[in-house]
């Protein structure tokens, strides 16, 4: 855990039990996390998984079917109960950013602030474009800013009321790659200084992986796991997560007394299956070390080089594949005959295998 | 995280009221009509009988001439005009970008009645080639079919005119410089990609321009060539039976909602692959071609012609008699203590009506924005199908609708002992009522189309920000339609100032209007007391034609800067 | 924090009150109106208005007109029953007063004065409408192209010799449907048939406009047309120098076609004394004016006044004897006159 969650570990907002369907189509299953004063929390999830759904709950746009939602220990959504979005304290900050375009930028951040006195509101949206570093433009309309400065307005916007949480709806995923990085770095800083929680929506797991304090995994309505990135690399909590996070292959395999054997070889570990039991071993390409050896049956399918390094698909003999990943300076053709290891240094997650999978 | 799931609305908007509201706003526009049709249950044979075997045939066979005649010549006019001044570069041409837009402002009757005093037999032009090439000289008749078709087509084609040119500015160029570069010539790129490309837009012109020649009955009249529209106030007043007149309505509606619906057929899917088009637009517009020698002079003159038949013409023949009627003292005065108290009712009526369909229509846009709500766009559909029903029509339903109430009123008012004296029928509510329902769709689309730019994430973003949902309509919707609702309640008022047909039948007392007052006068043949008010509807219907212009403009800059 | 239940006021109730108060604004009635006469007028806008002002100035009763089409102006007084705000119809062809008359829409007037202003045939016998101006429909000829010695009466025009030379007013003017009902009346359906169909033979143009009509007829376009004689005289009036003439039909016979514009109280009237008040003063000396001060003079029609002289312009037409047949004629017939000009391709 991050400094910030341990400085204050107060729950901000807690998730118990939430559930909501559309029709036949359960899009929230039993949502159950809480947000920390000041933590950056990303949920992450494919498309479709239900994130939205979670953001248009938790905003007060539409009402739980079951569970509840708090804030600082009031429940917001609930039975019987739902608090309209204008009074939760919980901002949006969208992928499209929706600025109001018949606003000024300046208008646009004040909005928020429509029942405070006049100098507290100047005071406020000249602070929130300091923060963002767009006093100078505070006078345009938002069709006159690029993308990267709606976006910030947009944050500048949802930061001004002071709100106990913003959410952040995949708020960089219309952008240039250049300009993600830089913008998300920045926006990380900006809600760190201001000691705001977030939630970040996205479906990117990189973005996720880089910004999380902890990281909510959602699939088919149901939070998989929540963790810091760390934790969520090294030990998903399932064969979804594993999959989601981190190039995954997964290699056929059976508990033996002292570790897992595969097809390339034992892994030394501890497990607490019952020996003989079939599982599927989470594999990343750091994992997989190589050497070329006329004799081996494994061969090189392909490489990708990426500047720093290689990483080379390959395939076993049993026709699974997996991937390696090597320094720059390893250049092998494809169709080398290689002998592969599994040498992590750490223990493998590994998850019972339903059969089926190569 | 679907577009479905982002757009859900607010739970809070789901009010009763939220939900029944915009299906009486809906039912307003529905009753009248409803009530036509059941009449076709119990027709009047005989008089059917004698219909069919005198004058029907001959009506539908001038409507159906009519409507199409029109089509044809709004199609070519339009569209060929529209892609000269998109493409082509020629002196003028930035001049009649505009101007050949100006028509829509001159109403068919006027346009008529110009028409019929200027070119026919007694007319100056005869008069003036018969002095120069004899008395023998033939001149096709005027007063005939073909002269209203082309007079119509004349008017009508900026309808075309205005939507094809928005079409061809949106196509890419990167579309028009592959067919130039796999061979097609100008011409041929034209004919084979732009034209079918445009379809849905050009559909829609020729339908908006069929449909308001079907809607005339003032102009055929002028011009000797009876038509449906023309034959409800025919066998309404001539032959003095309603009943058969509200029949022949109700026919006419079934005729006129099957041609809506066939064009929804025609422009079909393909309304959705121009709005795909205008997204993923990439490159600029079509590089224009700067045309040389004769061409330049010939796109000058053929664009000047149409101007010149169109709009020069009419107006300038509209300010000479005003001046000549002026002129003289005696009608001065009478014109002056008249002219006035015409201008502020006919100015009055078009405000109220507008601000009504304008605060309809934003009603059923409210509803209908929200993708979720099926019904919604299903009751706004019904409710602007009155922009295709004739206004006789529209006027005869809304009587019977009003008769109704007006017995029932009466009814209840005498069950507790006043007699009432209330009387929606003879009341400017029954013209507003028309006006409404007539020009709904009028109203809606420009509600309807700047309420798209207010996207579901921006109430959204308002909500959380700690609006409610009344500050949001305030703060965010209004302040952002408002443009629309200006030009919505802009055009209204013009179409209203404009309109004939369903005036005449409900004009409650002492509320004749300037259309009236025109019609009256160019049907007596006094032509320059006509001109005063006819010139007065053509001056105040520029205002919106030009800001439709505007509003064009700035449409496309957003569309660059974006 | 307060707990909201999940519900709001719609904002669009707001634009719906907004609706409501504009409408029920709109349909609040005028107030008790004593000194008022509502007309009903199917007659132009500006002829009228220096008379009515003139009997406001002499009696302080104000005179409010809306005009409309007759048949328009007909079924708002049948629709609106006895609610009508109307106390006066006025019509400009007798056809249309013996409708409201027969649809029981007027109601019976005894004056001492109109009966003095206004000769018997020139009132309905039963008091229920009268006359204030005759207008004659004749046929107006181009002298040069056409002798007076040729014309000689409306059926007359079916001759063969009049083919291509006839311009003529189409079936959905009400004087057409006056003329013709005249003739059904005359001659009966049959043989009126047979002269309308004569005409049609003539291949007549049909101009719906009788200043066209005669305007054609002075630029050579037809030789003959049937049109209202107070036409001719405007035309005069504008231009001394306007060629055409007009010819008094059926003078050998049963006289010429009179129709008139004229008045009667509704039967609904609630400021019925009003109403008659105008009457007498439209028919009395000074309503009868041979000048623009008068009904029958500022559109150059014939008084029916018989005190009062005709406008110069018309005096000049000449001595004329009218069909004596009974005004309410046009009207009964008027049905039948349209089903029959559309049987025989009448336009």
């Amino acid at each position: 855990m991050t400094e910030s969650v341990d400085r204050v570990s107060q729950k901000v907002i807690s998730l118990v039990g939430v559930t909501k369907r559309y029709g036949d189509v359960t899009a929230a299953h039993d949502v159950t996390f809480d947000v920390y004063a000041g933590e950056f929390l990303v949920l992450l999830g494919p498309s479709g998984c239900g994130k939205s759904t979670l953001l248009r709950l938790l905003c007060g746009l539409d009402s739980v079917d079951a569970g509840r939602i708090e804030r600082n220990g009031t429940v917001l959504s609930g039975e019987s109960v739902c608090v309209p979005p204008e009074a939760r304290g919980i901002s949006l900050v969208f992928q499209d950013n929706a600025l109001f375009p018949h606003m000024t930028v300046w208008n646009n951040v004040a909005f928020g602030l429509a029942n405070q006195p006049k100098e507290a509101v100047a005071e406020r949206v000249a602070e929130m474009l300091d923060l963002v570093r767009l006093r100078d433009v505070a006078t345009r309309y938002p069709h006159e800013l690029s993308g990267g400065q709606q976006q910030r307005v947009a944050l500048a916007r949802a930061l001004a009321p002071k709100p106990s949480i913003v959410l952040l709806d995949e708020p960089f995923s219309d952008l240039d790659r250049s300009l993600r990085i830089g913008l998300r770095e920045e926006v990380r800083a900006v809600l760190r200084s201001t000691g705001t929680a977030a939630i970040l929506v996205t479906h990117d797991q990189e973005e996720a992986l880089a910004l999380g304090d902890r990281i909510a995994v959602q699939n088919d309505g149901r939070i998989e796991q929540v963790a810091t990135p760390e934790a969520l690399f090294g030990n998903p909590a399932s064969r979804f997560v594993a999959e989601f996070i981190g190039a995954t292959d997964f290699l056929a395999g059976e508990i033996a007394s002292n570790g897992i054997l595969t097809e390339i070889g034992a892994l030394q570990q501890e497990t607490d299956a019952p020996i003989g039991t079939a599982v599927e071993v989470a594999v990343r390409p750091d994992d997989v070390t190589l050497s070329p050896d006329p004799a081996a049956a494994a061969t090189v399918v392909s490489r990708s080089f990426n500047g720093m390094s290689n990483v080379y698909r390959i395939r076993l003999p049993s026709g699974a594949f997996v991937h390696s990943l090597q320094p720059h300076t390893l250049s092998l053709a494809d169709g080398t005959a290689v002998r592969v290891k599994v040498e992590p240094g750490h223990k493998l997650a590994y998850f019972p295998n339903h059969g089926g999978s190569r | 995280m679907s577009a479905r799931a982002t757009a859900r609305p607010f739970p809070t908007a789901r009010s009763v009221l939220g939900n029944l509201l915009p299906l009486l706003v809906a039912g307003l526009v529905i009753v009248p009509m409803g009530l036509l049709l059941v009449r076709l249950l119990h027709p009047t044979t005989a008089v059917w009988i004698q219909l069919w075997e005198t004058i029907l045939p001959l009506m539908i066979r001038n409507t159906f001439l009519l409507m199409m005649g029109v089509g044809v010549i709004t199609f070519s006019l339009g569209s060929g005009l529209a892609w000269l001044v998109t493409v082509y570069r020629f002196p003028g041409q930035r001049f009649f970008d505009w101007a050949l837009v100006l028509p829509l402002a001159v109403p068919t009757y006027v346009m008529g009645f110009v028409y019929m005093a200027t070119f026919d037999f007694a007319g100056p032009v005869q008069t003036t080639l018969r002095a120069w090439f004899g008395a023998d000289l033939v001149f096709p008749n005027i007063r005939s079919g073909t002269g209203a078709i082309l007079v119509m087509g004349l008017t009508l084609y900026p309808y075309v005119y205005f939507l094809a040119r928005a079409a061809f500015r949106e196509q890419s160029s990167l579309t028009f410089d592959a067919a130039r570069a796999m061979g097609y010539s100008h011409t041929r790129t034209f004919l084979k990609l732009v034209l079918p490309m445009a379809r849905p837009s050009l559909v829609a012109g020729v339908t908006l321009a069929s449909l308001e020649a079907m809607t005339d009955f003032a102009t055929v009249r002028f011009f000797n060539f009876p038509t449906i529209s023309e034959g409800i106030v025919h066998v309404w007043q001539g032959m003095m039976n309603r009943d058969a007149a509200i029949e022949l309505a109700a026919v006419f509606l079934l005729v006129a909602l099957g041609l809506v619906m066939l064009e929804r057929a025609l422009r079909g899917r393909s309304r959705y692959y121009q709005h795909g088009a205008r997204d993923g637009r990439t490159g600029g517009r079509i590089t224009p071609v700067v045309l040389g020698g004769w061409r330049r002079w010939a796109a000058t003159g053929a664009c000047f012609l149409v101007f010149a038949a169109a709009f020069a013409l009419p107006a300038a023949r509209l300010v000479l008699w005003t001046v000549g009627d002026l002129s003289r003292a005696a009608t001065a005065t009478a014109l002056r203590t008249v002219y006035t108290g015409y201008v502020l009712r006919t100015f009055g009526l078009a405000a109220v009506a507008a601000v009504v369909a304008v605060g309809l229509a934003l009603v059923l846009a409210q509803n209908a924005r929200l993708p979720e709500h099926k019904m919604g766009r299903i009751t706004a559909r019904l409710a602007t199908m009155g922009y295709a029903v004739p206004g006789a029509v529209i006027a005869a339903g809304v009587l019977i609708t009003l008769a109704g109430v007006d017995r029932s009123i009466a009814t209840a008012a005498r069950w507790i002992g006043f007699n009432s004296s209330l009387l929606l029928t003879a009341s400017i509510v029954g013209l507003i009522y028309a006006y409404v329902v007539r020009f709904m769709a009028v109203a809606y689309n420009s509600v309807e189309s700047s309420m798209d730019k207010v996207t579901p994430q921006m109430d959204m973003a308002a909500r959380t920000l700690g609006a409610s949902p009344r500050q949001v309509l305030w703060r965010i919707h209004l302040p952002m339609v408002k443009i629309g609702l200006a030009a919505g309640a802009a055009l209204v008022f013009v179409d209203v100032m404009k309109e004939l047909p369903a005036t005449i039948l409900l004009m409650p007392f002492g509320m004749e209007t300037l259309s009236v007052w025109t019609y009256m006068l160019a049907a007596e043949s006094l032509w320059e007391s006509a001109a005063l008010p006819a010139l007065t509807i053509v001056v105040v219907g520029l205002l919106p034609v030009l800001l439709l212009m505007r509003v064009g403009r700035l449409t496309t800059a957003e569309g660059h800067s974006a | 924090m307060k707990i909201h239940r999940l519900h709001t006021r719609s904002a669009l109730g707001t634009a719906a009150t907004a609706v409501v108060v504009i409408l029920t604004a709109a349909c609040g009635r005028s107030e008790a109106r004593s000194n008022i006469v509502n007309v009903y007028s199917t007659r132009h806008y500006g002829a009228m208005e220096p008379m009515y002002a003139a009997f406001t100035e002499e009696t302080g009763i104000r005179v409010r007109v809306s005009h409309g089409g007759m048949h328009a102006l007909l079924e708002r007084l049948k629709a609106e029953g006895e609610r009508t705000v109307a106390d006066a119809f006025f019509a400009v062809d007798a056809g249309g007063l013996w409708l409201a008359a027969n649809e029981g829409l007027l109601q019976r007037v005894e004056s001492e004065t109109i009966n003095a202003n206004i000769p018997a045939e020139l009132r309905d016998p039963e008091g229920r409408f009268f006359a204030l101006s005759q207008r004659i429909r004749s046929i107006a000829y181009m002298p040069g192209r056409v002798d007076p010695s040729e014309l000689s009466s409306y059926e007359a025009l079916a001759d063969r010799k009049w083919r291509g030379r006839l311009c003529m007013r189409p079936s959905t003017n009400v004087y057409t449907q006056s003329l013709v009902a005249s003739l059904i009346a005359a001659h009966g359906e049959e043989k009126a048939e047979q002269i309308v169909r004569g005409w049609v033979a003539n291949q007549p143009e049909y101009i719906d406009s009788d200043t066209r009509i005669l305007q054609t007829i002075a630029a050579g376009g037809c030789d003959v047309g049937v049109t209202n004689h107070y036409y001719l005289g405007r035309l005069i009036d504008q231009d001394p120098d306007f060629p055409v003439k007009m010819f008094w039909a059926n003078q050998d016979g049963r006289g010429v076609h009179r129709n008139v514009s004229g008045i009667g109280v509704t039967a609904a009237a609630a400021n019925r004394q009003n109403a008659i008040r105008l009457i007498e003063w439209l028919s009395d000396r000074a309503g009868q004016a041979p000048d623009a001060t008068g009904l029958p003079g500022s559109n150059f029609e014939f008084p029916v006044n018989s005190t009062v002289d005709a406008h110069p312009i018309i005096a000049g037409f000449g001595a004329w004897r009218a069909d004596p047949m009974p005004l309410g004629e046009y009207g009964r017939h008027q049905a039948d006159a349209i089903q029959l000009m559309e049987r025989a391709g009448y336009r």
